[in-house]
């Protein structure tokens, strides 16, 4: 077993999106770009359906070398990059309590935490389609002492999935949204 | 018209006049110029190096006093340069010359060039034979400066013919010799950095070379290297007829000693205490670790997806799942698409009943030099 791993991150929130370890040079992903472990996107499923719902897109991710964690490795959705180590997220899932954490309506995207921040928090959503041009990635802070936030998001008829990745929490995918 | 060298030949009783002593010296210095103008490639021998000391206006904003060393270079016509002390790049005539931009990041080449002057007149003789013609020439050296663009000329420079000595013919263009780059503050006048070659550039300060079609050991053993022998940890290559023939490549020690890092015998067998990056003819480069859910296998070092995609590696790859460490896990695939892994599984969650878990494989990647028919040998 290879003494590091490289793994993908979310860059803006440090969330850890896969892992992969190479046995002829662990080192390497000093030299890697998110690109050549990811492709066009990082695909991340549905953990209800076990479906690949979301694209997430090489310019929003970061690979980052670290030591090799049997845990993280094989589970590594669990876990953010804090200080430059794999730590587990604090919390518990986002949808505890509330099946829709993060919705659309077709005029605005919705985030909603189980409670208030005792801060702003900044929050990335994406939001994939049925095409590649379907694919949209949005900030939406959750201002101080609230438990949601929203941003302005015109989508077309159809049907949607998205991915939220908020601080402290394990990433989040929705069910199928429709947006008529 | 056919140009004859011809070598000075005396005899008994003659009366030597400054013709054939001259035609002696032109003889030997046109020898010398040919050799190194033909064996050997134009530039610095030895030294010449330039070196910036940091000074301070008036005002208190920095510069640089830019000097170059002692040393000597041979310029494309064969002529030595010999600069035998220290000397100071001079300001005033780099303004002159009016080559600078309102840009001071911009590095202008700083060119060391010789050139004769007839010596003031002396003579020893007095009388009807007293003359005052000059009876020496200074090989003398003058710095001048260029833009970046002249840099990238010097190998344009006009040669001289093959009979000709150094310097070339008289009024020529002095051939320039590339010592090194200085920057300019056009406010204060003054030079403000000196390097062998900006940063990030190909051009830099020339050295002379040598050329050579075979090159022969006596001791049975050729090294090349990259610096002096003293020099420790500077890559060296070195061709030995001991062991029945090898070449090996590594860094020399402080005694010249090359640690080997790379051998080749006369066999054939290579010998590397690294990687050997990169696809091998007939050979096969291998990959393998974990990877997740999502994720493309990574290549083998030097191997890129370029090569895949036009054809000239063949990948083989083989996933199995990992136990996740679940009770009651069940794998549902695991399975690639191009360097894609599809791995999930799904496990009795206690409570919460059976879910799906994005899943972690084990993986071997080949990647084959493809054959004529694009397949992997």
């Amino acid at each position: 077993m290879t003494e590091k791993m490289s793994l993908v991150v979310f860059a803006e929130t440090g969330h850890v999106l896969g892992a992969v370890t190479r046995a002829s040079d662990p080192e390497a992903a000093l030299e890697l770009k998110p690109e050549e472990l990811v492709g066009d996107g990082l695909l991340v499923r549905d953990p209800v359906s076990g479906q690949t719902r979301v694209s997430v897109g090489p310019e929003h991710l970061a690979v980052k070398s670290v030591l090799l964690s049997e845990e993280v490795v094989l589970a590594p959705q669990q876990f953010v990059l804090a200080n430059g180590s794999p730590q587990a997220h604090p919390n518990s899932d986002l949808s505890a309590g509330n099946p829709n954490p993060a919705t659309i309506d077709g005029t605005n995207l919705k985030v909603e935490l189980p409670v208030n921040v005792p801060e702003d928090v900044d929050t990335w959503v994406i939001v994939q389609g049925h095409t590649d041009s379907d694919l949209i990635t949005r900030e939406v802070t959750i201002p101080k002492d609230q438990k949601e936030g929203s941003v302005l998001l015109t989508l077309r008829w159809g049907s949607y999935y998205v991915l939220a990745l908020v601080p402290g929490y394990r990433p989040f995918v929705s069910e199928e949204l429709l947006v008529s | 018209m056919t140009t004859t060298i011809e070598r000075p030949r005396f005899y008994e009783g003659q009366v030597l006049g400054a013709a054939p002593l001259n035609g002696a010296v032109e003889y030997d210095r046109g020898g010398l110029a040919r050799h190194d103008r033909y064996e050997h490639l134009w530039g610095i021998t030895e030294g010449l190096e330039l070196k910036g000391e940091e000074r301070k206006t008036a005002k208190g904003k920095t510069y640089m006093e830019v000097t170059v060393g002692p040393g000597v270079a041979v310029d494309g016509t064969g002529r030595q340069i010999v600069v035998t002390d220290t000397q100071r790049l001079d300001e005033i005539e780099f303004r002159d010359l009016n080559i600078a931009s309102k840009d001071s990041d911009d590095w202008y080449p700083v060119f060391l060039y010789g050139q004769d002057r007839e010596a003031a007149g002396g003579t020893s003789l007095t009388g009807a034979c007293h003359s005052a013609e000059p009876n020496r020439f200074a090989e003398e050296f003058e710095f001048t400066f260029g833009r970046m663009a002249d840099a990238l000329e010097l190998d344009q420079q006009q040669t001289v013919g093959f009979a000709a000595g150094p310097g070339g013919a008289e009024g020529s263009k002095p051939w320039l010799v590339l010592i090194g780059f200085v920057q300019w503050d056009g406010d204060i006048e003054q030079f403000t950095a000196a390097e062998d070659a900006p940063p990030d550039s190909s051009v830099e300060r020339r050295y002379a070379g040598v050329r050579a079609d075979e090159v022969v050991a006596r001791g049975g053993r050729l090294t090349l290297r990259t610096a002096a022998r003293g020099q420790a940890g500077v890559p060296a290559v070195v061709m030995d007829q001991n062991n029945g023939g090898e070449l090996r490549f590594g860094l020399q020690d402080t005694s010249g000693t090359v640690t080997e890092v790379l051998t080749v015998n006369a066999q054939g067998d290579l010998t590397a205490k690294g990687k050997i990056i990169g696809a091998l003819a007939g050979g096969v480069q291998v990959e393998s670790g974990v990877a997740h859910d999502g994720m493309l296998l990574p290549l083998p070092a030097g191997i890129t997806q370029e090569k895949v995609d036009h054809s000239e590696v063949v990948l083989h790859v083989h996933v199995t799942p990992r136990y996740q460490g679940h009770w009651w896990m069940l794998p549902l695939e695991c399975r690639t698409e191009g360097r894609r892994v599809f791995c999930r599984s799904y496990c009795w969650g206690g409570g919460g009943g059976v879910r799906y878990l994005d899943g972690t494989c084990d993986y071997t990647l080949m990647a084959f030099a493809a054959d004529e028919n694009g397949d992997g040998s």
